[in-house]
């Protein structure tokens, strides 16, 4: 069993809160007055704050609310992340969750008393957050088995894969548990909240207004990707996020490029690796090099920047038992790149991540 | 008709308080059940916490999920044996406490090396140990990984000697064998005792090559299988090839003496 929130370790925080009033004042409207640590200690990169917000804000249309909070618990459990794990507990017990209901789901030894489609949910959000393997067809044809439709399981692939981006920009940053959230959202309530929270039609306490982008063209950075979400509108949200990352004037191109194809390699995505050295082809760096960085994450065709980013970029496909395993490795590139380059990096691999998992909709 | 009323009202009220005496059992049966069921999860949750000292948590998670799920695979795995050389006459002159304590903290350091190297630890042998290395899950750089493990190991050694040096005890000395091929792995067994390993002639071959450490007097040795996966930057010396128990062919191993990251910074100047 994975640990519980009070049993993870965590470092103090790798990156400042960086000042920026614009992008403070938008957050704030959004949510209620409130700012989210993570969101002012990712501000310094424009892409990497705007996935971040975007993908807590784009619409899920064929689960319930309380589906996607269950995905968002175990995910954030299963990658061991404190930031995310605390906030989606409260979240879960603000719908109205009780605490043995939350308990019980963390516990997942009580899931053989659980109901079929709840039973396949979380272990379909296990074992795609853990990816040991990857999970394939089969996973699908189980939920497909218990009634989910398969736009409910490509919405529910994407929910776990935006969690384990959030996960993985949290964690590898080492942001501060929301404790003061923790504790108001762990006080015990009194019976009107309690009955409030069941009323038809009662919006969730942090609902989020939905992002509204256009139709996806399926002509950006792995387009097949987007595609396989095609009706659905997180491909939308997943083409926007993608043509950000892959125009940032910080990471280039080709070192974003470079974490893909690591990733991929890591997690045996042939499709993904095959993508990122077409896109590798046209910055110039030839398949023999690739062959080389895939083969010793090393190469003297590396950039110093590089030569430091690829060994670690393995590093966060699976998430240490104890983050702050994770998070003694990070500093190092905190002192050699600065935290602007930090934070890309940190996007840039909590969205390949993200990305190599959602291809288990491909297979 | 008051009379009546009355009479209807007591019924009421005497069925509300029977309902009340039943609602008040049932709650405390419910919280019986309850903390019942809290306290077998608890034992549950410790079980499988002790039993992460035995096995990988993926495979006790595995065999919780249901009988069939940890079945035996077919996989590349690259093995390393390490072993104390001239640890039982050692251990023949401390107290029995005082030995179990050193080489606690002597396994506590390698596991430290291993972990931090993507690599587990499969099986103790009195002061020796077997580890894996892509075991568990797909990895392309294990024998990279093993290496890099053993080198940490001999970092660790070092340390823990200065510690026990301090305590007046004599330093250790290690013997790592690693050799790389395919395994079958899963959980193996009797129904009294079982555990998840590896076998097949590359864990005899790796058992055989941490042997030769101590006939060309080195501590950590690899196979050729292994050497041709492993880039410049690891510096290794060839040692003679030699003939071991089970093997036709005499086995060619290398002596790897360091990891120079500076090799490839050369390079990338050049």
């Amino acid at each position: 069993m994975p640990l519980l929130v009070d049993q993870l370790q965590w470092e103090q925080p790798l990156t400042p809160e960086f000042e920026d009033p614009a992008w403070e004042a938008e957050v704030r409207a959004l949510f209620g007055g409130m700012m989210p640590s993570v969101l002012k200690r990712i501000a310094c990169s424009p892409w990497v704050r705007r996935t971040y917000l975007d993908l807590m804000r784009s619409p899920i249309n064929t689960l319930t609310s309380a589906e996607v909070e269950l995905a968002g618990l175990v995910t954030s459990q299963e990658n061991a992340c404190r930031y995310c794990y605390g906030t989606a507990r409260v979240r879960m017990k603000m719908m109205g969750f009780t605490d043995e209901m939350v308990d019980r789901i963390e516990r997942n030894v009580q899931l053989v008393e659980a109901e079929p489609r709840e039973r396949e949910l979380v272990q379909f959000c296990r074992n795609l957050a853990r990816s040991k393997p990857r999970p394939s067809r089969k996973a699908r044809e189980q939920m497909r088995a218990v009634g989910f439709s398969d736009d409910q399981t490509a919405e529910l692939a994407f929910a776990v894969a935006a969690m384990g981006m959030g996960n993985r920009v949290s964690t590898l940053l080492a942001v501060p548990p929301e404790l003061g959230m923790e504790a108001e959202g762990n006080k015990v309530k009194g019976i009107w909240q309690k009955l409030s929270s069941w009323v038809p039609g009662k919006k969730p306490v942090l609902k989020l207004p939905p992002v509204d982008y256009p139709p996806p063209t399926f002509k950006g950075p792995y387009a097949s990707l987007v595609r396989s979400l095609e009706g659905l509108p997180a491909s939308s949200t997943l083409e926007v996020i993608l043509n950000a990352a892959f125009s940032s004037t910080v990471l280039p191109r080709r070192t974003l490029s470079l974490i893909f194809a690591v990733i991929a390699h890591t997690l045996e995505c042939e499709r993904c690796e095959r993508t990122a050295g077409e896109m590798l082809d046209v910055e110039g760096f030839s398949r023999d090099d690739l062959g080389e960085v895939l083969g010793a994450l090393a190469s003297p065709r590396l950039t110093e920047m590089e030569a430091l980013l690829i060994p670690w970029a393995r590093d966060t496909v699976w998430m240490p038992e104890q983050p702050a395993r994770i998070q003694e490795r990070t500093r190092p590139l905190l002192d050699a790149l600065g935290p602007e380059v930090l934070v890309e990096a940190v996007g840039a691999a909590a969205l390949a991540n993200g990305c190599v998992r959602l291809t288990m909709l491909q297979v | 008709m008051t009379a009546a009323l009355a009479i209807a009202l007591g019924g009421v009220v005497a069925l509300l308080a029977a309902a009340a005496v039943y609602l008040r059992r049932l709650r405390a049966e419910v919280v019986r059940h309850r903390t019942a069921l809290a306290r077998s999860v608890e034992r549950l949750e410790h079980l499988e916490q002790s039993f992460q000292r035995f096995a990988p948590l993926d495979v006790v998670e595995q065999f919780a999920q249901g009988a069939n799920a940890a079945e035996p695979t077919h996989r590349k795995v690259t093995i390393m044996f390490a072993d104390l050389k001239g640890f039982t006459p050692l251990s023949e002159r401390i107290p029995p406490a005082e030995m179990v304590e050193m080489l606690n903290g002597y396994f506590r350091a390698m596991n430290g090396a291993l972990v931090a190297h993507h690599g587990h630890l499969s099986r103790l042998m009195g002061d020796g140990l077997m580890a894996l290395f892509g075991a568990l899950e797909h990895n392309p750089w294990q024998t990279a990984d093993a290496v890099k493990a053993a080198l940490a190991m001999r970092a660790a050694l070092a340390a823990y000697n200065q510690e026990i040096a301090r305590r007046g005890l004599a330093k250790l000395e290690f013997g790592v064998g690693i050799h790389t091929g395919d395994v079958v792995a899963g959980v193996m067994g009797s129904d009294r005792f079982m555990e998840f390993t590896v076998i097949g002639d590359p864990v005899n071959i790796a058992a055989r090559v941490e042997a030769l450490t101590r006939v060309h007097q080195v501590d950590i040795l690899v196979t050729e299988d292994v050497m041709k996966t492993l880039d410049p930057r690891f510096v290794a010396r060839a040692m003679p090839p030699v003939a071991v128990k089970g093997k036709t062919e005499p086995i060619a191993t290398f002596a790897i003496e360091s990891f120079d990251a500076a090799v490839q910074e050369g390079r990338r100047r050049a």
